[in-house]
């Protein structure tokens, strides 16, 4: 039987094929863990970036905040300042200007020239400090605008930048998991082919092996008594 | 003169675009000539597979071939 089925199975053994890992598997292995770790560094990169700047952008942000703060502050005092001695100045008319019923010509005449004087002084005061607070608002305002824009540029630039990287970002993972993937389908077809092969040629040799034990066995049986009786015939 | 005196922000938008730099982070990831090269290598890998799977299928056929052989042959004896 055994000669019979050895013609049989060779020509099915050429015709079955024989299932491999071609040894591009490890140069795509090899590529594929370079792209791996040239995207997980640059995935790294990004992540430390985003940080990076987020973090500079929260300090800058308390700088400019509490500097700001301070600017305010200042302001509000230098024109808590200014009312304080505009106050001041209305006070000192108004005493003055109390002065003047029963008063002398010539006196009620000095007293007006004084009140004219505190009042033209404490007009160019103010009106310098107006200017100065105009000036002062006009530019705010020009810089919130510019840091306006600034601003919403950076944060188009962010955005546009953030969903850039992202893709690049799916992209490499993607690729990485279909590479993956792709060994586990080879690893996989391999084994299910060599599954196929040995369990034609697996069972058969196993049935072979078997009997030829057993031959082994009833033959070592026949020449046990015969190894006996020599073994007397020399004693 | 009041002492409103806004500090200037250009020096944070400089600052922010190097420490965040998108077009130089996007230059660190593999090239799509890094993935081309990648895909035309897999393109041989999924040969092997189908390769292995044919072998697979034949190696299926040829099994019960030879149960039918052997039943044959025993029939035959």
């Amino acid at each position: 039987m055994k000669r019979l089925l050895l013609p049989l199975l060779l020509p099915l053994l050429l015709l079955g094929g024989c299932a491999s890992i071609p040894p591009e598997a490890l140069s795509y292995s090899t590529a594929l863990k370079a792209y791996h770790k040239k995207s997980s560094a640059a995935t790294l990169l990004t992540y430390e970036s985003s940080v990076s700047a987020t973090k500079f952008t929260l300090e800058n942000f308390k700088a400019v905040n509490a500097s700001r703060s301070n600017e305010y502050v200042a302001a509000c005092q230098e024109a808590s300042g200014v009312f304080a001695a505009t106050q001041g100045t209305l006070r000192e008319v108004g005493e003055l200007l109390e002065l003047l019923p029963g008063s002398p010509d010539a006196k009620q005449a000095e007293i007006r020239g004084r009140v004219d004087q505190k009042l033209k002084a404490l007009q160019d005061k103010l009106t310098a400090h107006r200017t100065e607070f105009d000036k002062a608002s006009k530019d705010a305002q020009t810089r919130s605008a510019s840091d306006t824009t600034g601003l919403n540029g950076k944060l188009q630039e962010l955005e546009q930048g953030s969903l850039k990287l992202k893709a690049l970002i799916v992209e490499g993972n993607d690729t990485t998991a279909d590479g993956l993937a792709r060994q586990e389908a080879l690893l996989a077809s391999y084994l299910n082919a060599q599954a196929r092969m040995k369990k034609i040629f697996g069972a058969h040799l196993t049935n072979e092996a078997s009997r030829l034990t057993q031959e082994a066995s009833q033959l070592a049986g026949k020449v046990s008594p015969l190894l006996s009786t020599v073994d007397s015939i020399l004693k | 003169m009041p002492s409103i005196d806004l500090n200037d922000m250009a020096g944070f938008f400089a600052g922010f675009s190097a420490k965040f730099n998108a077009e130089k982070l996007a230059a660190e990831f593999p090239t799509a000539a890094d993935k081309a090269a990648l895909q035309e290598m897999a393109a041989k890998i999924d040969a092997a597979i189908k390769a292995n799977q044919d072998a697979e299928k034949t190696w299926e056929t040829l099994g019960t071939a030879k149960s039918v052989a052997l039943r044959l042959l025993k029939l035959a004896i």
